[in-house]
């Protein structure tokens, strides 16, 4: 294949990605499936990107890439080893509800003066009803996590009585749902290009393009090697992503890992302990981050109750200064979908468990 | 029954944002099929259509660029223009036919205010850059409504067509009025839904609403990988005959919508760039009852304009009775 001169703005790039819908349970139906390919080269134009691209395989050009979307599709051949069948028959050995599962495979090609590189992503979502509201869930996870992840979304699962929303009580974050808090707070603020705000000493918050996640990369989407950055100290992200050959490549984050040290942390008695989040969203003109909350329960001592789902929005200085301490171990949460700008791409989340000050719900 | 849907197009667009930029040209080929419950899409491999020579984009892009106050900033611009050729093959036949597109999506910032101006038609001519001028300057000169005040409140056609949209697509039109109702509407240039069937007039609430579906109105594709969904098209909140009132009678014109905008079932929290009687903006917005907002509607202009949100919703100006406009500060 040939080469195109180097910079995040000179980039030659295709995919081949192949999206399931399945109802798995009672039957195991396939609803949707949809193969979407194409390629894009991007130039230089008067310092801004131009683009150029097609889901026509041999109407480039750069001359053929016929060659590129053999290589492709016998890249796609290779992760279709990964018979859904199985997939599905492990998601029903926990539970015999019906679930919506979605199955992406992708085969990503990108190259550039330096390099050529081929890369394969799996990608499974997993739907449910959460026993006590009857609301929808869902993770998002890979084959290698998807049984660690089918455990612990039917031990969280589990039937508890309802409760009521206490007022005013602290919250822990678990299961590494603080990462998605840190998503909002901090990777989205980077990709806003906003400066660094001042942590709390005991956090350090980074992106870690190589960390073995849904977010893991070895060459980025315009073809550049990717750097780690350490965003509580103020630097910044450093990778280019895109959903598509339609998209445009954006600093996005990767796999983002929140540790804390320091502070031993007490737990209080009465909590709320926060599971899994639904959806989250950061307004850069206001500074403000939303999170809606899909699985949290209330504990009293050893009483816990399940709570329906409720949404908080607050400032980035309310909640840095709610922040209060956290504890080990680092524990991978199960899914971000990161939808800045119209492209939805997983984002790999880890964090030790955070305890922060009440937050208001709205 | 089994459907096969074939579409070929392209489209020229220009993407900015604070942090990048980028001019993106793409042709697509593809083929959608459906039979029972499966759903199937692809590319089609065929040569797309030939692309355009020349563009209206650059030119919008430099003129909004231009236009846009010093004192504000773009967070988001994206303009598109494009054509797409559709073929349907189905128990009723082959049908084809063809649609042009020019949209501007606006997304601009003053302090700690921004609106969001979605505009478009069959081509990037029926965008107005006066109109973007007089938006994005109005927002420049905003300043805090003072003080909450009961009023009567002007909704520009915009604001309108907005705010319907997303009350159909939530389903929240309980509560409107008897006097009052909301239409599907055909669209001269946008004539056929997603499986090539023309779209018809027909009522969405009150006694003669269509309910032989579940959905009623036609089925909207915004793209071959995905299957149709059935939603209300070009909708649009018609009462009777009665003209608006006089200008002076309302006390604010709200022009477009700020942030925060979300629509529930209990609530419409919605910011507005609002002018008052002597043409000074301000900042603010309400918080109501989809139902009490609905029952406030005193009279509907006759005029309507096309607006390019979601499936497509027509906007006349309304004029609301009796509305608690507050401070923007007071609904964060």
């Amino acid at each position: 294949m040939r080469r195109s001169p180097s910079s995040a703005h000179h980039h030659a790039f295709a995919h081949v990605t192949e999206d399931e819908s399945w109802m798995v349970g009672t039957r195991n139906q396939r609803l949707r499936r949809s193969v979407d390919q194409g390629w894009a080269v991007a130039r230089d134009f008067k310092g801004a990107m131009a683009i150029e691209g097609s889901d026509t395989f041999g109407s480039g050009p750069l001359g053929t890439w016929e060659e590129s979307a053999e290589e492709l599709r016998e890249a796609l051949v290779r992760s279709a080893a990964l018979d859904p069948l199985p997939v599905l028959r492990t998601i029903s050995t926990f539970s015999a509800d019906d679930h919506k599962v979605r199955i992406i495979k992708s085969s990503r090609y990108v190259s550039s003066a330096v390099r050529g590189h081929f890369s394969t992503s799996f990608t499974i979502a997993i739907s449910r009803r959460d026993p006590v509201t009857g609301l929808p869930i869902s993770i998002t996870t890979t084959p290698e996590t998807l049984s660690a992840d089918c455990i612990q979304l039917a031990s969280i699962l589990k039937a508890l009585p309802a409760g009521e929303m206490p007022a005013d009580i602290p919250l822990l974050w678990r299961g590494g749902s603080a990462s998605v808090l840190f998503h909002e707070l901090i990777g989205h603020r980077s990709q806003a290009g906003l400066p660094s705000m001042e942590w709390p000493p005991w956090l350090t918050v980074s992106d870690q393009p190589f960390a073995e996640g849904l977010g893991r990369m070895i060459v980025d989407d315009t073809g550049a090697s990717p750097r780690a950055a350490i965003l509580t100290s103020g630097q910044e992200l450093q990778c280019r992503r895109r959903m598509t050959f339609r998209d445009l490549p954006l600093v996005r984050m990767t796999n983002l890992i929140c540790e804390t040290a320091g502070l031993p942390l007490r737990v209080p008695e009465q909590r709320i302990e926060i599971w899994l989040v639904d959806h989250g969203s950061y307004d850069p003109d206001l500074d403000r981050i939303s999170l809606n909350i899909a699985l949290a329960d209330h504990l009293d001592g050893s009483t816990r109750r399940r709570l329906a789902p409720f949404r908080f929005e607050s400032g980035a200085e309310s909640i840095v200064s709610a922040l209060l301490a956290g504890r080990g171990p680092l524990t991978r949460y199960p899914g971000v979908v990161c939808g800045d700008e119209g492209q939805r791409i997983p984002v790999g989340s880890w964090s030790m468990e955070l305890l922060t000050a009440p937050l208001r719900s709205t | 029954m089994k459907t096969v849907y074939r579409k070929d197009g392209w489209t020229s667009r220009l993407e900015r944002t604070s942090r990048s930029e980028a001019w993106i040209v793409l042709s697509e080929s593809g083929i959608a099929e459906m039979d029972g419950d499966s759903f199937t899409s692809s590319c089609t491999g065929q040569a797309p259509l030939p692309r355009p020579q020349g563009s209206r984009v650059r030119f919008l892009a430099r003129r909004i660029s231009n236009d846009v106050p010093a004192d504000t900033r773009i967070s988001r611009l994206t303009i598109t223009e494009g054509r797409a050729d559709h073929q349907m093959e189905g128990i009723e036949g082959k049908k084809e036919w063809s649609e042009a597109f020019g949209r501007i999506h606006l997304a601009v910032a003053a302090g700690k205010h921004s609106v969001t101006i979605d505009r478009g038609g069959s081509s990037l001519s029926s965008v107005d850059p006066a109109e973007i001028r007089y938006l994005t300057g109005a927002l420049a000169g905003a300043g805090p409504l003072p003080a909450a005040r009961i009023c009567n409140l002007r909704l520009a056609s915009a604001v309108t067509a907005r705010i319907l949209r997303e009350l159909v697509d939530a389903h929240l039109l309980e509560g409107l009025p008897t006097r009052l109702q909301v239409i599907q509407m055909e669209h001269e240039d946008y004539p056929y839904d997603a499986l090539g069937n023309r779209i018809a007039q027909i009522a969405l609430s009150g006694e003669s609403a269509e309910t032989s579906h579940r959905v009623p109105g036609g089925l909207y594709r915004p793209t071959y990988r995905l299957p149709p969904i059935a939603i209300p098209l070009h909708i649009r909140l018609v009462g009777p005959n009665d003209p608006l009132s006089d200008p002076l009678d309302a006390d604010m014109r709200a022009i477009e919508i700020l942030q925060p905008f979300q629509v529930r079932t209990d609530s419409i929290t919605a910011g507005f760039l609002c002018l008052d009687s002597e043409n000074r903006a301000f900042s603010c917005g309400v918080s109501i009852d989809p139902r009490d907002l609905l029952a406030s509607i005193r009279s509907i202009g006759r005029e309507y304009r096309w607006f390019p949100y979601s499936a497509g919703a027509y906007g006349s100006e309304i004029d609301l009775e009796g509305v608690a406009l507050r401070p923007l500060d007071a609904l964060r």
